[in-house]
Formats: C-alpha cells, sequence, structure tokens
C-alpha cells in the first residue's frame, strides 16, 4: 500500500468521527475579534483635587446624588469607590471602549484632569453603610467561592470578601492592577445586573478589566447572575 | 463534569488568560497516554508548528502585563495569536486554514552525510506547511489538521479531532529519511535482498587485485533506512470519573545499511613488508574480513489500552494499562558470496556465508498503578505492580547454508560433514521458543507532617526471569557446539568448537554447548525526605540501597548504596540555586570471574580434560564495569537567575568522579561539564538568546594480553591470575578514551513590522575524540602483529577523531497581502570530520585490503552546503 493509501485510510478512519457539518455552503464570514481595548494593566493610582472635583461634581449629582448615593437604582452608587477605577470608566466613556447614551456625552467634556478630580472627590465620600448578607445563599456561594464544576471563579478573590476592594498581597511576580478593579459593596441589584448583562454579551469589553469579566460573566446564566446581584446589593 | 458544559465553561476556568478562540493555535502538549510519537515536525518546520505562531502583543493574561516566571525563576513564554476564524455554516463551527507552498534548491556538497543525516534535502517543490483547523464554540468540539513535505521520505500529516474536556481521536502519518552513507560502493550485487552475489569478473578464490579491479567500477551508493509509521489513538471519558485511552501505532524501517560478513580472522597472517618490521606489510591471503549490506525490513505494531480513574473510587486513583508490541522481520537472512578462498591455494567447502537477522518477537506488558490518600500526616500510599513478557519463536535457521556448504563437501581437513550442518536437522530443536518474564512490585508512602517537612520510603521489587534454554546439540552427528564463522575457523585453523563425548577428536574441546540464561533479582528500598527551613532554603536527604542477585554472573549479590543530598536555596537575592550531591558505594559477594562453566563443554559427563587442561576463560583479576566495587560522586549545580523582568541567565556546572575497585576491566570514567544560557524576550516582537556549553570526559581501563606461547600448549594456560605465567604484567596495558564536546548557539527573532519578521538561528557543534595507550612492554601487543611493529609504530595512540559543524538558518517573513505571506528561507552549513577507521580511503579500489572488503569510504572530511527556498503562504 502507498504511503498516500495508507494516510488516506488513517485520515478516513479519524473523519467518521468527525461531527457532522453544516451542510449550508460555509458563508466565509469573518468571525469579529474584540474591538482594540484599552490595557489597563500597568495602570497607576491616580491622585486628584477633591475639592476642584467636588466643584465639578454638580451636573453628576443629578444622577449619582449629592452625596455619591444614587437617586435610582439604575444608576451607580458611587460614593467609596475605587477612585482609580472611576477615574478609567470616565476615561472609557470618552474614548469609547465603553459607551453609555448619557455618560459618553457627559465624559467628552471632560478633561484629564477634571475626570481625576471627579474620581478622588466620589471616593472619598462615606459609601452606603453595611448590609446584612445571607452567606449561604446561593448568591454568597457563588461570590465567596464560586463553582469550580462549571468554571465560576469567586467574585471575592479580585473584588474582596465584602466587596470593599481586593485584599493585595507582596509578590516579586507581575501584579494586576489592583485599583482599577471595582468596589462592589454599595451597588444597586438593577446595576450589578444590568453591568453582568453587558460583560457577558461583549457591549462591556473595550478594557482588559473587562475583557476578564467577559470570559467570568460567559459562564454565568440568569438565574446566577440575579442571584450575585441580590447578594451584592445586601452587602 | 465538564463534558456537559460548553466551551465558554472551559474558557472560564481560564480566568483573566488572553484570547478567546484557539482556531489554529491549540496546545501541542504531548499526550502521556499516547502510543509511540510524540513530536511532528521536520527540517522545515523542526520545532512543529512553532514558527507560524505569532506571539500575542497582549502578553499571558488579562490580569497583569509581562510575563511570569517557572518557579525556579524561568520567564515562561510569549503565548501565541490567535487567527481570525471563519463560520462555517449557519451554526457554532469557525474554520481557518493555511497553506505554504514552495521551491528549495540545494548548492554546494550536496550529497555530504551529515547534511543529509535526518533530512531528505533535494532541489524541488516542498509542501512547507498544509493546516486547517475547525472549533465549535457552542459544543468544544474541534478538527485539527497539519502536515508537512519535503519528500516522500520526509514528511508528516497528523489529524486531530475530539472535545475537549471529553474525548481525542489522533491519526498521523509519517516518514523520517535516516541517510547512514552516501559513499558506499558494495562490491556484491542484489543490495537491498536477502541475498548478496558476486559481480561478474569474480568468483570465489579471486586475488585481491582481481577484486579491487572490479571494486574500482562499482557504483555509488546511498546506504538509508526510512522509518515510515502511522497510528490512531483515542482517549475519552467513559464517565465522570473513569477515562479510557487507546492506541495503535505501525511503524516500517525500510532500506539497508553496513553490515558484517565473517569469513574467520585474516589479520592472523599479517607477514612483515620486505624491509622487516616496521615497513608497510603484506596483508594475509587467509579467511576474510566482509563489510557486506543487508537490507532492513522491519515492522513494528505497538497497541496500548488503558482505563484510568482520576478520583472518587473511593478516594483510589487508578491506572492500568496494557502494552503489547509486536516486531516483525520481512528479511530474516542474508546470504553473502565470499570472493575470497577461505583458505588460497585450494579449493575450499566454503563459498559464502549467511546471516540469522532478527527473530519476529511479541512484548506485552500489563501495569496497575494506584495510589490513595491517607489520614496520617497527610500521607499518601501508592503501589503499582507490573508483568510482562517478551517471547520470540521464530523457525531455526541452519547453521551453514547449503549453497556455500554443499552436501558431499567437508570443512578443509577437519572431516566436518558440511550435510551434517546445512540443514535445521542438526538443530536440537526447530523454534527458537526464547522468553524472558519480569515481574514489578513498587510500593510508596509519603507524609507531610508539618508544612515544612515531607518524607518518603520506597520499596521495589523487579524480578526478570530468562526463560530460554537452549542445547547446542546436533542430532545428526551427536555433537554439542556449532561451526562458528559459517565453517571457515575449522578450515583455517583447523580447531573446531564441537564437543563429543566418548569421541576421541571431540572429548576434550572447550566449547560453549548451551544458552547462558541471565536473569536478576532487583531490590530497592528507599528512605528520603526534605525540609523546609524558610522561605528561601529546602534541604533534602535520600539513602537508596540497591541489592541486586543475579545469577548466573560473576557476583551472587551486589548492594549499591545511594546518598543524596540536595539544597535549593533563593538566599542570593532572585536567583535560584540548586545543589545536589550524591555518593554511591558498591560492594557485592566475592568475585568469581567464570561463573558460565555450565554452559561450557567441561560440565558435561564425557568430558575428559587434557593434560594441558583448558585456556583460562578470563584473567580472574577481570572486574567487569557492572559487577565491580564502585565509588562515585557526583556534583551538580543549577543556578537559574532573572535580570530584570525580562531575561534569564541559567548556569549549569556538574562533575561525576567514579572509581571502579579494578585494575584489569573499567578503572575510572571521570564527567565534567558546563553550560550557560541566555534568554531575553522584551517584547512580543523581539527575543534572543545564546548558549554555550562544554563537556569532557574521560575513560581508562586496563587489561593484560595473554602469553599466547602458552596456549593449547602448556597447563600454565589454565592460569588466570594477574602476574602469572599466562597473564604477566609485562603484558599489562591500558587503554584511555578523551572526549571533548562544545555547542554553541544563538537564537534571534524579530518583528520589524507587522508585515516583516525575520528568524536567525546559529548552532556550533564540535566534538573530538582521543584514544590514547599505555603498555608495560611490547609483550602486550599480540603476536600476530608483534613481527610487523616496532615500538615507535605502537606509539601512544590513535589520532583524534574530530566532528565540526556549524548551521547558520534564516527566515524571512514577508506579509504581501492579510491572506498572503512571502518566505524566504535560507540555511549555510559547513563542517569538517576526520576518523582514522576512514583513514586511507580515497577512491573505491581502496576498499580492498588484502583479504578485507570495505563498503563506504566514509562521510565527506569537509563539506560546504547552502539551501535556499522561497515560499508562499496563503491564508485565510
Amino acid at each position: 500500500m502507498s504511503s498516500l493509501h495508507r494516510f488516506l485510510h488513517l485520515s478516513a478512519i479519524a473523519i467518521l468521527w468527525l461531527p457532522a457539518p453544516s451542510t449550508t455552503a460555509a458563508d466565509g464570514a469573518k468571525v469579529r475579534r474584540p474591538a482594540a481595548w484599552a490595557d489597563l494593566r500597568q495602570q497607576v493610582p491616580v491622585a486628584g483635587d477633591v475639592r476642584a472635583g467636588q466643584a465639578r461634581s454638580t451636573v453628576c449629582a443629578a444622577c449619582h446624588g449629592p452625596q455619591g448615593l444614587a437617586i435610582a437604582p439604575n444608576f451607580p452608587n458611587l460614593a467609596g469607590q475605587a477612585a482609580t477605577y472611576l477615574y478609567v470608566q470616565l476615561k472609557s466613556f470618552r474614548s469609547g471602549q465603553r459607551s453609555d447614551p448619557i455618560m459618553s456625552g457627559q465624559a467628552a467634556a471632560l478633561s484629564d484632569a477634571d475626570m481625576r478630580n471627579l474620581a478622588v472627590y466620589y471616593a472619598s465620600l462615606p459609601a452606603k453603610p453595611p448590609g446584612r448578607v445571607e452567606a449561604a445563599s446561593r448568591g454568597g456561594q457563588l461570590f465567596l467561592g464560586g463553582d469550580p464544576a462549571r468554571g465560576i471563579p469567586p467574585c471575592q478573590a479580585c473584588h474582596g470578601p465584602t466587596g470593599h476592594g481586593p485584599r493585595t498581597y507582596p509578590s516579586d511576580a507581575p501584579q494586576p492592577p489592583w485599583s482599577t478593579f471595582p468596589r462592589l459593596h454599595g451597588l444597586s441589584a438593577i446595576y450589578v445586573t444590568k453591568a453582568l448583562h453587558d460583560f457577558r454579551n461583549g457591549a462591556r469589553s473595550g478594557t482588559s478589566n473587562a475583557l476578564i469579566m467577559h470570559g467570568v460573566a460567559q459562564t454565568l446564566d440568569d438565574a446566577d447572575m440575579q442571584a450575585l446581584s441580590n447578594y451584592i446589593a445586601t452587602q | 463534569m465538564l463534558k456537559h458544559k460548553p466551551l465558554t465553561a472551559l474558557l472560564g476556568l481560564a480566568l483573566g488568560t488572553a484570547g478567546t478562540t484557539p482556531v489554529l493555535a491549540q496546545s501541542d502538549s504531548g499526550d502521556t497516554q499516547r502510543v509511540g510519537n510524540t513530536q511532528f515536525g521536520n527540517s522545515l518546520d523542526p520545532t512543529g508548528w512553532a514558527m507560524f505562531g505569532t506571539p500575542d502583543p497582549a502578553g499571558m493574561s488579562y490580569l497583569h502585563a509581562g510575563q511570569l516566571r517557572t518557579p525556579t525563576g524561568v520567564l515562561y513564554p510569549w503565548p501565541r495569536q490567535i487567527p481570525d476564524g471563519a463560520r462555517l455554516g449557519g451554526g457554532d463551527w469557525t474554520y481557518a486554514w493555511l497553506v505554504e507552498f514552495g521551491y528549495l534548491h540545494v548548492s554546494g556538497d550536496r550529497d555530504a552525510e551529515f547534511f543529509r543525516m535526518y533530512s531528505d534535502w533535494k532541489d524541488g517543490a516542498a509542501l512547507g506547511m498544509l493546516a486547517f483547523s475547525a472549533l465549535n464554540h457552542r459544543t468544544g468540539q474541534y478538527v485539527e489538521f497539519r502536515g508537512s513535505r519535503i519528500s516522500s521520505h520526509d514528511q508528516y500529516y497528523r489529524l486531530r479531532t475530539g472535545r475537549y474536556g471529553d474525548y481525542r481521536i489522533e491519526a498521523f502519518y509519517r516518514d523520517i529519511p535516516h541517510t547512514l552513507s552516501t559513499t558506499a560502493y558494495p562490491l556484491w550485487n542484489g543490495v537491498g535482498s536477502t541475498d548478496l552475489t558476486l559481480p561478474n569478473g569474480i568468483a570465489t578464490g579471486s586475488t585481491p587485485a582481481q577484486v579491487q579491479a572490479v571494486e574500482a567500477n562499482r557504483p555509488r551508493r546511498t546506504l538509508s533506512v526510512t522509518r515510515q509509521s502511522e497510528g490512531v489513538s483515542w482517549e475519552g471519558a467513559l464517565t465522570r470519573n473513569w477515562i479510557g485511552y487507546a492506541g495503535v501505532t505501525h511503524e516500517s524501517r525500510t532500506g539497508d545499511r553496513d553490515w558484517g560478513g565473517p569469513m574467520y580472522l585474516t589479520y592472523f597472517f599479517v607477514a612483515p613488508g620486505p624491509g622487516g618490521p616496521g615497513t608497510p606489510s603484506l596483508p594475509g591471503t587467509f579467511g576474510g574480513q566482509y563489510e557486506t549490506v543487508r537490507p532492513v525490513d522491519f515492522t513494528t505494531t505497538d497497541v496500548n489500552l488503558g482505563l484510568r480513574n482520576k478520583g472518587g473510587a473511593s478516594g483510589w486513583l487508578i491506572n492500568f494499562t496494557t502494552t503489547a508490541s509486536f516486531f516483525r522481520n520481512h528479511k530474516s537472512t542474508l546470504d553473502y558470496a565470499a570472493p575470497f578462498a577461505v583458505s588460497p591455494g585450494s579449493t575450499s567447502a566454503v563459498t559464502g556465508g549467511t546471516w540469522s537477522l532478527e527473530p519476529d518477537n511479541n512484548y506485552y506488558n500489563v501495569r496497575l498503578e494506584a495510589s490513595h490518600p491517607l489520614k496520617l500526616w497527610r500521607g499518601e500510599f501508592s503501589v503499582s505492580a507490573a508483568y510482562s513478557s517478551t517471547r520470540q519463536n521464530q523457525a531455526l535457521q541452519a547453521p551453514l547454508d547449503p549453497r556455500y556448504c554443499p552436501s558431499g563437501q567437508y570443512l578443509g581437513t577437519t572431516g566436518i560433514a558440511c550435510a551434517d550442518w546445512n540443514t535445521t536437522a542438526a538443530l536440537s530443536r526447530q523454534d527458537g521458543d526464547a522468553r524472558v518474564d519480569a515481574g514489578l512490585l513498587n510500593l510508596r508512602l509519603d507524609f507531610r507532617p508539618t508544612a515544612k517537612l515531607s518524607w518518603h520510603l520506597n520499596l521495589r521489587q523487579r524480578d526478570e526471569n530468562n526463560r530460554t534454554r537452549y542445547t547446542m546439540y546436533n542430532p545428526l552427528t551427536g555433537q554439542y557446539g556449532y561451526v562458528p564463522e559459517n565453517g571457515a575457523e575449522p578450515i583455517v585453523t583447523g580447531q573446531t568448537q564441537l564437543f563429543q563425548p566418548g569421541s576421541p577428536l571431540y572429548q576434550s574441546n572447550f566449547a560453549q554447548i548451551a544458552s547462558i540464561p541471565f536473569s536478576y533479582n532487583d531490590r530497592k528500598t528507599e528512605l528520603g525526605g526534605s525540609y523546609r527551613i524558610d522561605q528561601d532554603n529546602t534541604l533534602g536527604a535520600s539513602y537508596l540501597l540497591d541489592h541486586q542477585t543475579p545469577h548466573p554472573r560473576e557476583r551472587t549479590y551486589i548492594n549499591d548504596q545511594h546518598l543524596k543530598l540536595n539544597w535549593d536555596t533563593k538566599a542570593f537575592g532572585d536567583a535560584t540555586l540548586r545543589l545536589s550531591y550524591e555518593y554511591q558505594k558498591r560492594t557485592g559477594g566475592p568475585y568469581n570471574p567464570d561463573p558460565y562453566l555450565g554452559a561450557y563443554s567441561p560440565s558435561m559427563p564425557g568430558y575428559l580434560q587434557l593434560a594441558v587442561g583448558y585456556t583460562a576463560f578470563t584473567v580472574a583479576q577481570m572486574y567487569k564495569y557492572d559487577m565491580s566495587n564502585l565509588e562515585a560522586s557526583k556534583l551538580k549545580a543549577i543556578l537559574t537567575m532573572p535580570l530584570g523582568t525580562t531575561a534569564t541567565v541559567t548556569a549549569t556546572l556538574y562533575g561525576n568522579r567514579k572509581r571502579y575497585g579494578a585494575d584489569i576491566g573499567r578503572q575510572a570514567f571521570d564527567t565534567t561539564g558546563a553550560d550557560v544560557s541566555w534568554d531575553w524576550a522584551p517584547t512580543a516582537a523581539t527575543s534572543m538568546s545564546a548558549y554555550a556549553g562544554m563537556a569532557s570526559s574521560r575513560l581508562k581501563q586496563g587489561n593484560v594480553n595473554d602469553n599466547e606461547a602458552l596456549t593449547f600448549s602448556s597447563p600454565q594456560q589454565a592460569n588466570p591470575q594477574f602476574g602469572g605465567p599466562f597473564f604477566p604484567y609485562a603484558n599489562f596495558w591500558t587503554a584511555t578514551d578523551d572526549e571533548r564536546d562544545v555547542d554553541a548557539g544563538a537564537h534571534f527573532k524579530h518583528s520589524f513590522s507587522p508585515r516583516a519578521r525575520l528568524d536567525l538561528d546559529y548552532h556550533y557543534t564540535y566534538s573530538r575524540g582521543l584514544h590514547s595507550y599505555d603498555y608495560a612492554s611490547l609483550t602486550a601487543v599480540s603476536t600476530v602483529y608483534r613481527s610487523i611493529l616496532t615500538a615507535a609504530d605502537v606509539g601512544g595512540g590513535f589520532p583524534a577523531n574530530v566532528y565540526r559543524m556549524q548551521t547558520l538558518t534564516a527566515r524571512l517573513n514577508l506579509a504581501l497581502t492579510r491572506k498572503l505571506d512571502l518566505a524566504l528561507y535560507g540555511k549555510y552549513e559547513f563542517g569538517n570530520y576526520a576518523d582514522w577507521h576512514y583513514a586511507g580511503f580515497d577512491t573505491p579500489a581502496d576498499l580492498i585490503v588484502g583479504n578485507r572488503v570495505f563498503t563506504e569510504l566514509g562521510p565527506q572530511p569537509h563539506w560546504h552546503v547552502l539551501l535556499v527556498g522561497a515560499f508562499v503562504t496563503v491564508k485565510l
């Protein structure tokens, strides 16, 4: 048997195991790669002027409240949020890597200094008081322990056990940009649910952090998201 | 369980890992359960696909920039970029493909043996790569095909399909060339077959001059073997915790290679030249030594079937494997005609010889491995048990070939009739009936009583039982033993290696009459542990006692003790230093230099010892190196030092010192080596590395020439003592092998822009071997040479053997369009080679030396080769 025949013979055996592809002709349509994303991996913590930020916050207060506590649950509470996270989000809205009908327009008018000042101002405000969480709830289990069998990592690994931000540790290895990770404590269930859906469907995938959350959110079904949102809202 | 979940679940497991679609970028990691082949590549693509990968600037993780290091400080490589895929139909499948084809041209010494040794380079079209990959994002199913072809002897193709976390099926086909000689001028016709015949113009009884005249016009041939293999394997999850695997690999080795052709020693009859000792000698005219060419036509079929449990069976982890290997030789004999008469001036009964080549054989192995955690000290108990059997039972071949020793003829004046030895009726049985069985039991306990301390105890027992028994008995003659060298030895010397009780002619002959069934039992006991002193320092120690009871061997037992100490430290800044030291001491029972007498005629009833006895088997002080006492020390230091965040320096220094307790036999073996390497990967677009290494070794052994004047003529021939009359001190000699190897190289890879990428590789290899010797007096030289040699001729050693090669490889990749690349490939290789074994072989006629016929002139002493190629890459 010639070498070609032997190879064809073996190939035929293996091909029998292939899943049947669609009988329709390949449409050749390209699978879109994610749009260019902002690399936050070397983002350093930001500094700014709290007073200048407060002065610039009048418009923001219309939705996010005068003390950074939102007037409605579809808007995020900003009080006590990580400053670098807030700065990065404003920057993403302005550069188009994150899109929102209101925020995209608002951020377009801000200078880099404005964004830093606003970020440190809201970070300086007292966060919502802690609530009572049910660690044994489904949301609590996912938040604290994840679900390894389904590939769901625990949220607390990056967002901290109480949602007040990550617990950092000294290491010689390259470090994640801890300051860019948001504090989840104080966010409403409605806002968290929307954010998780945006991550899952790719609407929020414009930064390296969003790409991490894109991978995480794809492991979650709707019920998981609801359970998590409810848990986070009680933190 | 993962098998029931979409691929997204798998991706989720890789939290923070850059990349989404593994189309055409799947890992090529080895499958530990596969049968046979693990590496797919060829000379155009030696790393198997790596050159088609582009490092991803996104790096290893969305979580952090920069590359991580292994625990010992070595940088992980940049991950490869994932190419875009296209949708296949309207479903969830995406696919990508790539084809690279082009033309290769070779100039210079294209037939140089070392250039062609493992590559079938030639002018012509080549398929650099053909690759296709498809993935179903929803189900995790995938198909991947990859292939490359330089020629029909140098190519590979592989198809993989499966579903991540569930099953995998793989099929492959591969051809690998192995060129053994490009300067072969075989004297015989029929090369490649089992029958080598003499060319026109010569017949048995020809003179060296006649054979030389014919040899001078023999055509040049290349001797090579092609290894063609194909296989299919499967691995899949059967239940939640049970995984099954199976594989079949079939490999054929076909071609031809240099081989031997004994017709008894012709050196014995070397005579001084007309000018007396020291002048060019006259070659012997008896006997004959032939370098023939044998066919290679083997197949090996390996079958592997197994089952493993990854957890859950009451806490047991289990792996059960059955393996079978079937070797078949489709050309199991080689006959060759002899151009020279065994005894000149008379018509010789023996006009050729025959070989029994490797017999078909089967190997079976069944193995069970299991482990279970223990509550005590966070321990683990593991056990493995295996049984294997190697068997062959092929029909045996007659000692002599009836064509070359026909019935009615006799071997010289010995009275030995060809008819009594040229059929299988001369054998005590018709089939090999050979079998070696082995059993293994390994028990191990591991404990980690504290976070800092761990220790283990390992007991291993392996017994090998050679069940083959063959008695060399000829029912036609009633004789034991065999007719050596195709019957040539009896003709030349009048000596036979036959024994027959009651026969005045044969009853006192010393002859081997049975096979020697080498077997052994081996018990290893090891106790070891490690202790972490602090964050930066760990100490380890272990003691191993290896107790062997081989039989029949020179010692009834051997105790090999190994004490190992190691220290791993990070106390020197960022660097990791690993130091290890091992001390080995081997002792054993009393040494018996001749434990094999049971397989020789003196052990037979009816053996009548002559007054002069029989020649000592060997000198009593000869210690075989695996049985002799030994004291050894091994020291090794490995330093891994990060330089900033993008570079690493690694240095290794080692030295081994072995002292054998013997003057006769191996005395000492020392090796020393050092290497240093530097790797630098500042960005995804640039990487560079350089390395240099040196190794040297010295092997020293001693021996003593027997006093040939006493052989067969004096009872003192039986005295085995060193310093006695048969092995006098004056005949002592030593030999020293010094080997030095140097290798160095550099690699540079840079993407000047997304459109232009350059790969440069340089390698340098140097090897020098020197074989020198010393002797107590000229009586250490065999009497058959003493008449032609002076001390000046003998000297102190052979000329050095040298091998040096340098290779520069470059590949420039230019992206013409998004779908079209142009690749320019160049390889320049040059080297030199010297081996005194081939000294004086300049033309085919030089291959005839007295009654000796050689086949090849040897590798080209100097060579320069330039290989250039242009390839077009078309991709989705």
